[in-house]
């Protein structure tokens, strides 16, 4: 049917099966439909999309006889479904009108109607089925009859007209004094929300000239419809208090005031005045009204920002054309605040489903850590999910994305996920519409709110709860994660440690009572992974690490420490496990395996820079697998702001290479980031992490270097454990830092490290790295180390730059993993 | 990796029921060091707690050697016996300093040293 070619014979044939639903009879021009589907359902698509295209066309072409550009367009739909030249359409449209008895107008109104089946057609059909009583009966020949032609009349000379002056008169004539009405007004919305009279008929030109202009925040009829985004009907204008254009001359009369919007947004409001007060409408009526709106907001969207002298009405605000996003981008990468540009983003049918995030500006932090690139062009909804309910802050942009009125709130709850864990956060918020774009301003409140949010993030991240307990005056203090993990309410009273073993599996309280031996009566360090039973019944994985503080007397005066739900890690681990029994023994298993292990690599250490806002220093990181995927590892860095705006600084190697490896790398990370929370100092927190590797891992044993910097005094507390120490490139020079004493991590239940103290310099550079940047088999690690240290020294224009270098001009020779964190001051 | 042929040879030497000395020589590496794990499990299971491992021909040792040095001391000191190293090559000592194990296990100069350890510690 919509080929393009028509196998001979008489081409009428295909258009009356096409238009088998048109009624033979003059006067009902539009057919009620029989059922839903007709013979040309199929290719409606289509049909539809040549018309918005002719229509287009149309508009171009001003074509100057309102009728002719009605009969343009039902050729079109000729051409297009009979594969037809246009001057054939021509002829198959007149032979078919004088067949059927109706003038060339009606049967092209009524072909665009069948072929387009959009709203302005539905309506014309209901009201048609209404006002003539019985569907599809002949229809008197009244003037109401012919609603069809009198619609696409109305669209049509709106199409073809040059300013919305004309719009207004045209609607008026055509479609609204049948209806009644006697006047009809459009507002087009600043982006201040203010209204300007864009077209009017009926009010006259005196009445018009005193509304050409409502400012913001003054209540009219407009306005109640613009704010509410629906239809407001007054029965009576006066009756309901509200001032509105031409309320002098019809003080009784009654309005319907409809949004004009389209794709979401509002682009203005038709506002329709009757002389006498105004009973409900028929549904139909409505429809039909609700169809024009629609109307008008085409018209208002396509036509130019002002209309040069060609309306009486000049001034108000222009309307922005085009979406500005590009513009608004750099002028949102002016702002010291994190914004986002915000472009509409419609669904097949024109609904308005979600927005663009068309650029994070320069100040943007993702508050679930990801780097901006990652959301950068994503779907705000996907991006974040969250914003959909809790914030209700997607509703709030919509809302602002419609009518254009700006939103500002202080203090708002802004919920993101990170890592599933939603992360509640307050901010200052401003939602502004620009042309078709939105931009989104927050501001979390201050800074000590943001230090609390990260603190909130690396507890979360680690899921992390902090306790401390002064066993002499009894006082428990738990933070809030603390609570959460027991799943009690902050209102109920902590759990004493004395206690704890009432809270766990039957099967650990061993396990706990040994712990609590430990930390309570032999006053050591001790730490215990015990499952935890709540009162609703959900079973956690959770390892508890305390630290005993002792009185100058030698009593116990507190206890410090962490719960740390490892339920997810566990799960991780078995998980793993799992798989790699199901998977032992074949050739694809060794490479699923693999596989596996760089993925679990990937998604802990992103190849990208993580996000770090220390101020006056700079991080760069590199991880490079091993060549061989087999071989990839164990290798970690991790580089974070902890609470106390110190910056934790870590590389680590786990012993061995595959899954186990790299499952115990991902234990000794998340364990190392979650005790770094309770701010102990590197030594400290490499002993605790050596009883993680010793009781937590199987066998494993790592390296690990450990720095605490503090970017206020410049100094950096450092450890290591059994692991390369660290090297100092200052000016010239480079050098590693002592040997300092500390056994690699797991090998015993116990061990020590010591801490020592290095200020640096501006300019100074610090790089931590593993031991796959120089391990060689025929060379003696002294040897490789000075290799190194030769590349270190020469000048280097970035931080970036040197970590590249050093990994191109590795000698390694053993293809391990390796990983590199380099920090500069500035 | 595969490309290269596994290089390590381990001699066992069994001086008394309860004294056993390993010449190690080679590279004990990822690939190599299941070999030495095993020897070292037998060991353990005849009996012998007390095992000095001659390390003066070893070229190389990654972390996966150092792993099986590290069990087995374990093991034999949870059983009331030790593990002795004696001559590590300077690469190789170097490696131990490092990562801290010269301060739970101290080399010694050579096997008759550290044979003279193991004895006094009987």
């Amino acid at each position: 049917m919509s080929g393009p070619s028509y196998p001979g014979g008489d081409p009428s044939a295909g258009l009356s099966e096409a238009g088998a639903a048109a009624p033979p009879t003059p006067g009902a021009a539009v057919p009620y439909p029989a059922d839903g589907t007709s013979a040309v359902a199929s290719v409606d698509g289509r049909l539809a999309a040549t018309v918005e295209r002719l229509r287009g066309e149309v508009r171009a072409a001003q074509a100057a006889a309102e009728g002719r550009a009605l009969i343009e367009l039902a050729k079109g739909v000729i051409v297009e479904r009979l594969g037809c030249g246009p001057a054939q359409a021509a002829r198959q449209l007149a032979e078919l009108a004088d067949r059927v008895g109706l003038s060339r107008l009606e049967l092209a109104a009524d072909i665009i109607n069948q072929a387009a089946r959009d709203r302005m057609a539905e309506a014309a059909d209901e009201f048609v089925r209404t006002a003539v009583g019985e569907p599809g009966a002949p229809a008197p020949a009244a003037p109401d009859a012919s609603v069809a032609v009198r619609l696409r009349t109305a669209e049509s000379a709106a199409l073809s007209a040059g300013d919305t002056q004309a719009v207004a008169e045209s609607l008026l004539r055509h479609a609204l004094e049948p209806l009644g009405a006697v006047a009809v007004a459009i507002w087009t919305t600043g982006p201040d929300t203010s209204l300007s009279l864009r077209g009017h008929a009926g009010f006259g030109l005196d009445e018009a000239a005193r509304w050409h202009y409502v400012p913001p925040g003054v209540t009219t009829a407009a306005r109640q419809a613009l704010i509410g985004r629906r239809t407001v009907r007054y029965a009576s204008l006066a009756a309901a208090g509200i001032p509105s254009i031409g309320r002098a001359r019809h003080p009784d009369g009654g309005r319907v005031v409809v949004p004009a919007g389209t794709g979401g947004r509002i682009h203005g409001v038709l506002e329709i005045c009757w002389a006498r007060p105004l009973d409900p409408l028929p549904q139909a009526v409505e429809r039909q009204i609700e169809a024009l709106a629609e109307l008008c907001a085409h018209t208002l969207e396509a036509l130019p920002e002002a209309s040069p002298g060609g309306s009486p009405l000049s001034g108000g605000f222009p309307v922005p054309g085009g979406h500005g996003a590009p513009a608004l981008a750099e002028l949102s990468d002016g702002l010291y605040d994190p914004a986002l540009v915000l472009t509409p983003h419609l669904d097949e049918a024109g609904k308005l489903v979600d927005f663009r995030i068309r650029h994070a500006n320069a100040h943007f932090r993702d508050p679930a850590g990801r780097p901006r690139g990652s959301v950068d062009g994503a779907l705000l909804l996907e991006a974040y999910p969250a914003t959909a309910d809790g914030s209700e802050l997607f509703e709030r942009i919509e809302r602002v994305y419609a009518t254009g009125e700006p939103f500002r709130a202080r203090r708002t709850r802004l919920t993101a996920l990170v890592d599933q864990v939603p992360l509640a956060s307050l901010a200052d918020i401003s939602i502004s519409r620009y042309g078709a774009s939105v931009l989104l301003i927050w501001r979390v409140e201050d800074e000590s709110a943001r230090l609390a949010s990260l603190l909130q993030h690396a507890q979360r991240l680690g899921r992390v709860g902090a306790f401390e307990e002064d066993v002499v005056a009894g006082d428990i203090t738990w933070n809030g994660q603390l609570y959460e993990l027991f799943g009690r309410m902050p209102t109920e009273p902590p759990v004493p440690l004395r206690d704890l073993a009432a809270h766990v599996h039957p099967d650990d309280v061993d396990t706990i009572r040994r712990f609590l031996q430990q930390v309570l009566h032999q006053r050591r360090v001790g730490s215990a992974a015990f499952r935890m039973l709540r009162h609703d019944g959900v079973t956690r994985h959770i390892r508890v690490t305390a630290e005993p503080a002792v009185r100058t007397g030698g009593g116990l005066q507190a206890v410090r420490g962490a719960y740390q739900d490892i339920s997810a890690q566990h799960w991780t681990e078995v998980a793993l496990t799992a798989t790699r029994d199901r998977l032992a023994a074949t050739e694809e298993a060794a490479e699923e395996r693999n596989r596996l292990t760089l993925q679990l690599q990937h998604a802990i250490m992103p190849p990208a820079k993580p996000p770090l806002d220390a101020p006056g220093l700079d991080v760069a990181v590199r991880y490079r697998p091993a060549e061989s995927e087999s071989l990839v590892g164990g290798d970690w860095y991790d580089a974070v702001v902890l609470p106390s705006k110190k910056v934790l600084l870590c590389v680590g190697d786990v012993a061995g290479h595959g899954v186990e490896a790299a499952t115990g790398m991902v234990v000794l990370r998340n364990a190392l980031r979650g005790l770094a929370v309770t701010g102990a100092g590197p030594g400290q927190l490499l002993s605790w992490l050596n009883g993680v590797a010793h009781h937590l891992t199987a066998q494993v044993t790592a390296t690990a270097v450990c720095g605490i910097y503090d970017p206020g005094s410049r100094t950096l507390r450092w450890a290591r454990a059994g692991h390369l120490p660290p090297v100092l490139v200052r000016g010239d020079e480079a050098f590693d830092l002592p040997l300092v004493r500390g056994l690699l991590l797991g090998a015993l239940a116990e061990a020590e490290y010591e801490e020592t103290e290095l200020r640096l310099e501006p300019g100074d550079t610090l790089l931590m790295y593993t031991d796959g940047l120089v391990e060689r088999r025929d060379t003696a690690v002294h040897d490789s180390v000075a290799q190194l240290l030769t590349v270190a020294r020469e000048p280097s224009d970035s931080l970036e730059r040197l970590l590249d270098q050093l990994l191109a001009r590795s000698k390694s020779d053993t293809d391990d993993d390796t990983c590199v964190v380099g920090v500069q001051v500035s | 990796m595969s490309e290269r042929e596994p290089n390590l040879d381990v001699d066992v030497e069994i001086r008394d029921d309860r004294t056993a000395v390993l010449t190690v020589e080679g590279e004990l590496d990822m690939e190599t060091a299941g070999r030495l794990q095993d020897l070292l499990t037998e060991q353990f299971g005849e009996g012998r707690r007390r095992i000095v491992l001659d390390l003066s021909a070893l070229g190389f040792m990654d972390s996966s050697g150092l792993n099986v040095l590290i069990r087995a001391v374990n093991r034999a000191r949870e059983t009331g016996g030790d593990l002795y190293l004696a001559a590590p090559t300077p690469a190789v000592r170097r490696i131990l300093e490092i990562t801290g194990v010269t301060t739970t296990i101290p080399p010694h100069d050579g096997v008759a040293d550290a044979l003279a350890a193991a004895g006094g510690a009987r």
